[in-house]
């Protein structure tokens, strides 16, 4: 694959002309379970109509908040559980899975960061640890925290830390970061967000990443013995 | 030629530099402040500094020493507690070598001609050879200065040979003066790595009176593990300082934001003393709500000699960002166990 159009759209607007891959950008913390059925039918249609690759909403699925990425043909390629939830979701009581997985994809191998996990570190690392030449995020963010660094935090962090492609719809904005860093796209709360990459290609220094893991594995009594407090901070 | 001039170079070194000199001078050009009350200290009210040093060569033991007191009087007088230099700061008090010019000519024009071999071998023996008196000078020094100032000094350092092994080493300097930490690079440079520099194995952070400080590198910045290590150590402080290699980046915010961590970056100016010129401002990070902005920068990118800043630590960590502060200990087991985690299995359709 050469180029990737990737365009961030409001929920359901048509996408610009030329655009591949849609994600879709909605002022709504998920879609509730009930819904998420015919949520995903409708993101589907879409697909269908427009010939492209759609990752829609974050939706609720057996208490999971989950993200996934359709096929020009409607067909579910991909999905995520999220890792890390938004802590007014934390009050929800929702599961959080325990792993980024990674999948192939006629893009690449795409990996998909659900709201909050484009803010974890280890998350965007280990996805890419695992091949990801390709991170699609989709985040909520309350109106009132909907400013440019929050928007751009994420992505960029992600991008530049591993050399990976981004595109990341946060709140009513979006970004797209090439690998090399460069922020093509964003942050604009004038939407669609739209650019070209080449999604094959990925800076990541694999030496840098095996040095983190082994300073990890070296302080794992350290981390093992206070497994709440990672990062410096309790687990809430 | 260039061995022998090496050679005789250090050896009339080792005639004009004792550590009782060294000390002896910085007594002298930063007299113990007795007087100065212990400043008060909780997480709530750090201050901290980090210099943007310039590198240039010394005419002589005094000058290298005024040059270094500078800062951290400057620092001491604006009530900081800790105060940051970059690394491998030590090295250019290998100018005081006597016949430092010709031996650096020579140095260069080994480079140029000599193979890849070659230029690792010069470079070992050169740190081999000047690691004594420049370690010597560089120890005494700070540590007398922060004795002096009463403040707590990351001062950089130099490249060190133990045991056969070429590291990158920075010191932590109390204010007592005493060595409270030493760190190998724990990422070196692409160059490094083909000179033979080994990376640190573990992270060495140093307790101090505002908390543990750990030393890292613009190298680190790019990776996440060191911070969360140091974070999950208890500390409070971290240097990641602009080198020779390269600049500090915007990263640091990130880093600091994440990882709860008051993030130091020194900066680094050379005019090409050494053959280089470099601009490296200095900017000091730290998780949004221990500072007044909006994005973390507790002071931005600036090309001035000192750059101060006050963080409230404390107010950071009372308060939990919507967006970043949950955490899964479950994921970050599988993660460090290895092999059998995160990656075992794909997020495919099935």
């Amino acid at each position: 694959m050469q180029q990737l159009t990737i365009a961030i759209v409001p929920t359901l607007a048509a996408p610009p002309e030329g655009a591949q891959l849609v994600i879709f950008c909605d002022p709504r913390g998920y879609v509730a379970e009930i819904d998420s059925s015919m949520m995903l039918a409708a993101a589907a249609r879409y697909a269908i109509r427009h010939k492209v690759y759609l990752v829609p909403e974050r939706f609720i699925a057996a208490n999971y908040l989950c993200l996934c990425l359709l096929s020009p043909q409607g067909v579910v390629i991909g999905a995520q559980r999220a890792v890390h939830l938004n802590l007014s979701l934390r009050e929800h009581n929702y599961y959080r899975d325990d792993a980024i997985r990674p999948f192939d994809t006629p893009l690449g191998r795409v990996a998909l960061l659900v709201d909050v996990d484009v803010n974890m570190p280890q998350v965007a690392r280990a996805a890419v640890e695992a091949g990801a030449t390709l991170l699609l995020s989709s985040q909520f963010i309350q109106l009132y925290d909907l400013y440019e660094d929050r928007v751009r935090y994420g992505a960029i962090n992600a991008a530049v830390s591993n050399g990976v492609n981004v595109a990341a719809a946060a709140g009513m904005g979006g970004i797209i970061v090439r690998c090399d860093g460069r922020e093509l796209a964003g942050f604009s709360e004038e939407l669609p967000v739209m650019a070209a990459l080449d999604p094959s290609r990925c800076h990541a220094d694999r030496d840098a990443i095996a040095a983190g893991r082994r300073l990890l594995t070296r302080h794992r009594p350290l981390l093992a013995d206070r497994p709440a407090a990672e990062g410096g901070r309790l687990d809430v | 030629m260039y061995k022998i001039r090496l050679k005789a170079s250090a050896f009339a070194m080792s005639y004009l530099s004792n550590e009782e000199r060294v000390r002896e001078l910085a007594r002298q050009i930063a007299p113990f402040r007795g007087d100065k009350p212990a400043p008060f200290i909780s997480a709530g009210g750090l201050k901290v500094a980090a210099v943007r040093t310039t590198v240039r060569r010394y005419r002589s033991l005094r000058d290298y020493v005024e040059d270094q007191n500078e800062p951290v009087a400057r620092a001491a007088a604006a009530g900081c507690q800790l105060v940051a230099f970059p690394e491998l700061g030590a090295m250019s008090a290998i100018s005081l070598l006597p016949g430092f010019s010709a031996l650096y000519a020579d140095l260069t024009r080994l480079w140029v001609s000599g193979s890849q071999s070659d230029r690792a071998e010069a470079f070992a023996e050169l740190c081999a050879t000047v690691q004594g008196f420049v370690g010597e000078v560089f120890l005494n020094t700070f540590s007398q200065l922060a004795r002096s100032h009463r403040i707590i000094i990351a001062a950089g350092g130099l490249y060190q040979i133990e045991n056969g092994r070429l590291t990158n080493r920075q010191y932590l300097f109390s204010d007592t003066g005493e060595v409270a930490a030493v760190q190998d690079k724990l990422y070196p440079e692409r160059w490094e790595r083909s000179m033979g520099v080994s990376a640190g194995e573990e992270l060495t952070p140093g307790d101090t009176r505002v908390g543990r400080v750990a030393l890292l590198t613009a190298s680190c910045l790019p990776n996440y593990e060191p911070f969360f290590v140091a974070s999950a150590a208890g500390c409070s402080v971290a240097v990641a300082g602009a080198s020779p290699f390269g600049p500090s980046s915007d990263l640091a915010r990130y880093r600091a934001q994440e990882s709860g961590l008051c993030l130091l970056s020194p900066g680094l100016r050379s005019r090409g003393d050494f053959g280089l010129e470099y601009h490296y401002p200095a900017r000091i990070a730290a998780p949004r709500a221990a500072t007044r902005s909006r994005d973390g920068s507790a002071a931005a990118p600036e090309d001035r000699p000192l750059l101060t800043a006050r963080v409230d630590l404390e107010r950071a960590a009372s308060q939990f960002d919507l967006y970043s502060a949950d955490r899964n200990p479950a994921f970050f087991r599988a993660l460090i166990a290895g092999g059998e985690g995160p990656s075992s299995k794909e997020g495919g359709a099935g």
